[in-house]
């Protein structure tokens, strides 16, 4: 089973229509990693 | 309207969603429904955009908590039900230009979290049997909306897919009692040139038996059954193992890689699964920098693919770019 240590934050709202919506939000050290940069990984963005 | 009706020829189910006739189809850059509502712009279906990963109802189910009443009467040979499940959209970011690829192994990990966050959560729901974690990326693949996003169906039953690939575990325990997909890993390492990456906790390659050419399978190297089963350092790993492959795949051909990312875990029907095994399968549909690989005859009347490839030599070209 996972550990317990558990960084993640969850906010539910219920939209108008009745469906539900739930906000996630992380402690800034689990989502600071350094991106690849652009270059690196998609040399020329293009939709296929 | 929605119902799910039977076809007895193969022995499986088939939704119809006629209110997905009316989705948003490609809208204009400016007008993305998934991007956070901003002061004074149109309103979208976010309204906010303090956060990190959204999962919301889809808009457009093909599946319903509270599915209205079939629009025909089943028979002896035509049985309907109704199409009672969960359709969410899971939103990796507010930013509507980034794609999985481009995000920090950080922001993956925390993708991880979620994926098991609502698992764990469809999971417990008495009317869900199988719950689906995937992503459509590129409109190769019939992407409607650019803003990065995977989906969660939460199905009655379970998928014809995966309960082929269930059965053929079930029987290959039956008559060696082990793992097939763990005989599977360790047939990949043994040959080795079919290997794109691997770390502490999960491994990548094409298999020997790939569909497409470069048809990618991440499975856990510990056997386990669900993201339920990882530990801190396993959802690490397999946000580690995302990144470099998606990275791989966007450096083949200097695009924005499309793909059909299928997430295959245990069944949600309180049965015994210990028999089947995690992994994550891609199915992209370029061959080429130009061309795509199209379900013709053979794949979408018969059933058998058509591999213009050799998996060896699709492995080498990715693991070349393993960064």
């Amino acid at each position: 089973m996972a550990e317990t240590k558990e960084p993640m934050q969850t906010r539910r709202i219920l939209m108008p229509d009745g469906r539900y919506m739930i906000f996630y939000t992380f402690d800034s050290e689990t989502s600071d990693d350094t991106a690849a940069p652009a270059d690196e990984s998609t040399p020329e963005k293009q939709d296929v | 309207m929605s119902e799910l009706r039977y076809n007895p020829l193969l022995g499986e189910w088939t939704a119809t969603a006629t209110q997905r006739q009316d989705r948003t189809f490609l809208p204009p850059a400016g007008f993305c429904p998934l991007c956070p509502t901003m002061p004074g712009g149109f309103p979208t279906e976010v309204p906010e955009s303090d956060y990190d990963i959204v999962a919301f109802e889809n808009r457009f189910p093909s599946l319903k908590t509270h599915p209205e009443e079939p629009v025909i009467a089943a028979s002896e040979l035509y049985p309907v039900r109704l199409s009672k499940g969960v359709c969410e959209v899971v939103l990796y970011s507010p930013n509507h230009y980034t794609t999985l690829a481009d995000e920090p192994v950080g922001r993956i990990h925390n993708l991880v979290r979620v994926w098991r966050d609502r698992f764990r959560e469809l999971d417990a729901l008495d009317f869900v049997e199988y719950v689906f974690i995937f992503e459509n990326k590129g409109e190769a693949v019939g992407v409607t909306l650019h803003h990065p996003h995977g989906q969660i169906y939460a199905y009655p039953f379970i998928p014809p897919t995966v309960a082929v690939e269930l059965e053929a575990s079930r029987l290959h325990k039956e008559k060696t009692g082990n793992c097939l997909i763990c005989g599977i890993v360790d047939e990949e390492k043994r040959f080795e040139q079919r290997i794109i990456a691997q770390n502490e906790s999960f491994i990548a390659y094409i298999p020997f038996f790939a569909r497409y050419p470069y048809e990618t399978h991440i499975t856990a190297k510990r056997h386990m059954q669900a993201l339920t089963d990882f530990s801190d350092s396993e959802e690490r790993g397999l946000a580690e193992m995302l990144k470099q492959i998606l990275v791989a795949f966007d450096g083949l051909f200097s695009v924005s890689f499309p793909y059909i990312m299928a997430i295959h875990q245990r069944p949600s029907d309180g049965d015994n699964y210990d028999h089947y095994h995690f992994h994550i399968e891609f199915y992209p549909p370029m061959r080429t920098a130009t061309k795509l690989k199209y379900l013709a005859g053979s794949e979408a009347g018969a059933g058998m693919f058509i591999n213009d490839t050799l998996p060896e030599e699709k492995a080498a070209e990715l693991r070349g770019l393993i960064k």
